[in-house]
């Protein structure tokens, strides 16, 4: 476990040490990625032979829309996002006309925010890509902007999202909650059967065992608010807080013994499980991440 | 953060910066590309200078072989994890007798050197010839699985290997089982699937299943940022327009086979002394 000053430092957008770790990866595949594409790259070619820093701005786009080539595609796959989600929305709702323009626009006015908040950074970034130290700093700024992208700009604090509580009706609301829940359930027994299949490299869990803890998982604790990299931790915090007398009577002495560090893990991951948002925080504390756009939580609460 | 989560996020790491290399590894790389473009002249040096040429290609041979020989250790420590896992599912299932014990992991060493070899000869030969497809590269997790059944079958009772065949099996189905579903859960969050459409791709996926894909395992590592490299064919002809350019954007990569952070229990019970620490990477 980090420090608790490490831990809090580390938000939603995962541990410190892990965005160290990003750049040097982002930097080497996009790299690679643009050596792939062309060998004869006039700027990588130049930078190379005055052995001067030197970063194209077709990778800026790259690190903010990640999995694009360029802005265009990337803001393509954004736009492709919203038809999706559009897309459901009328499909489960029925929505009216007038519901599907309103969403739509608060969609757009979502994507607008954060295409100026990326051409901001991009400024900033052409006037320093020839810079390394200043590079680094101005890399504090992109990465916040693909931490956002990879999250998905339609949040609980976005216009889409406030839009979507304010517009729909009752009815429509709960029947949207109902494909949420599905997905989140879908989603927290994949997780469970991968933890468990981890766990199982080190207990040797036999394939009773298996199915009667996973079945127990999934019958007696709640899926996480959101998902992301600290699932298999949500799983062993989920699995520690059911009684001992549920648990340890499923396996072995030494089975038992080597389940306790992580059941340990996932209790001690509860300050991260809350910064990511899979957790409800103590009232009073605002819930700043990704979840569920519909503000009905209270029979879902994964709270500790 | 435990330094084995660590660890495995590192191990993890590699592989992702590795990946958009190691997606194109059946194309020959730019330096690969002039080797090939150069062959005519290595194999028919010039009439002057056979020796020399010879020579070159003698010489070059040997620092695989010498890098080679390096990797071996490294490959050792690296999939000493797949080893242990299945030691440890042995242990739990077979109801070994302590006179079986040392026999299976004395035994077992053997088979985690065997795939250790494999993957450095498979390493050596795409530095010799730069042309192996990746479709080709090993299978560590196979390799020690395979070799650790013939062990068991000249070790275990005919009432044992019964019962750990059909816990391998249920296994097997489980692993695949979790691989699939943590995929479509994944997709199912990016792309908004409906429920016939999680169906549908997991019906496609399961029938077109191929055993490396139980790496698929390691996604959650990566949180929401990376998807395996799964064939179109499963995925896309189940979706809508704008699902499918959602698809077509998303990073995928080729995931390394790493047996995850699990340490064998020093407690005697194999009736050895434990595995020592391998060899560390230079």
């Amino acid at each position: 476990m980090l420090p608790r000053n490490q831990s809090e430092d580390s938000t939603q957008r995962g541990p410190r040490w892990l965005h160290l770790l990003a750049l040097p990866i982002l930097l080497l595949a996009s790299f690679a990625f643009a050596a792939d594409e062309d060998d004869d790259d006039p700027p990588a070619a130049a930078a190379q032979v005055n052995n001067r820093f030197f970063i194209p701005e077709e990778h800026f786009d790259q690190w903010i829309f990640q999995g694009s080539n360029n802005a265009a595609a990337g803001k393509a796959r954004i736009e492709s996002s919203v038809k999706i989600k559009l897309a459901e929305l009328r499909r489960v709702c029925n929505l009216t006309e007038a519901q599907s323009k309103k969403l739509s626009l608060a969609a757009r006015g979502d994507m607008q925010q954060f295409f100026e908040e990326v051409e901001v950074v991009r400024k900033k970034f052409l006037k320093v890509r020839n810079d390394q130290n200043a590079f680094n700093q101005i890399w504090q700024e992109i990465n916040p902007l693909q931490q956002k992208q990879q999250r998905g700009l339609f949040g609980d604090s976005s216009f889409f999202a406030k839009t979507v509580r304010n517009t729909l009706t009752r009815e429509q609301q709960e029947k949207y909650q109902v494909v949420l829940d599905d997905r989140r359930r879908f989603r927290y027994q994949a997780a469970a059967e991968v933890a468990l299949h981890n766990l199982s490299n080190t207990l040797g869990l036999r394939h009773e065992q298996h199915e009667t803890i996973f079945k127990l998982l999934i019958e007696e604790t709640q899926p996480p608010l959101t998902f992301g990299q600290y699932d298999q931790y949500y799983v062993y915090y989920s699995l520690a807080k059911l009684p001992d007398t549920k648990l340890k009577p499923l396996m072995d002495e030494r089975q038992w013994k080597l389940l306790q560090p992580h059941l340990q893990q996932g209790r001690a991951m509860v300050a991260n499980l809350m910064q990511q948002g899979m957790i409800e925080p103590p009232k009073g504390r605002i819930l700043k991440s990704v979840r569920t756009i519909l503000p009905d939580v209270e029979n879902h609460s994964a709270a500790p | 953060m435990t330094p084995t989560h660590r660890h495995r996020i590192l191990v993890a790491a590699l592989a992702i910066t590795l990946a958009p290399i190691r997606s194109h590894a059946d194309e020959p790389k730019p330096a690969a590309k002039k080797a090939v473009d150069a062959k005519p002249d290595k194999a028919e040096p010039k009439a002057d200078k056979p020796a020399e040429a010879k020579k070159e290609v003698d010489a070059r041979d040997a620092q695989i072989d010498a890098q080679l020989q390096q990797w071996i250790p490294q490959f050792t420590q690296q999939y000493r994890p797949i080893l242990t896992t299945e030691l440890n599912f042995i242990r739990q299932v077979c109801d070994l007798t302590p006179e079986q014990r040392p026999k299976i992991k004395t035994a077992s060493e053997a088979t985690l050197k065997e795939a250790a070899t494999k993957m450095a000869e498979f390493q050596g030969g795409m530095m010799r010839d730069g042309s192996r497809a990746q479709n080709q590269q090993p299978n560590p997790q196979q390799t020690i699985r395979e070799s650790i059944t013939k062990v068991l079958q000249d070790t275990l009772t005919p009432g044992q290997m019964a019962k750990y065949k059909t816990e391998v099996a249920q296994r097997t189905a489980l692993r695949k089982r979790a691989a699939i579903q943590g995929v479509v859960a994944r997709l199912d969050g990016t792309l908004c699937l409906s429920a016939q459409q999680r169906d549908k791709i997991t019906e496609s996926i399961t029938a077109g299943w191929q055993d490396k894909w139980e790496q698929w395992l390691m996604l959650s590592i990566y949180g929401d940022q990376y998807f395996p490299v799964v064939p179109d064919q499963h995925i896309a002809t189940h979706l809508d327009a704008d699902q499918k350019s959602v698809w077509s954007g998303l990073q995928k990569i080729e995931f390394g086979y790493y047996g995850g952070g699990i340490v064998e229990a020093d407690d005697g019970w194999w009736g050895v002394e434990p595995a020592k620490a391998d060899a560390p990477m230079k």
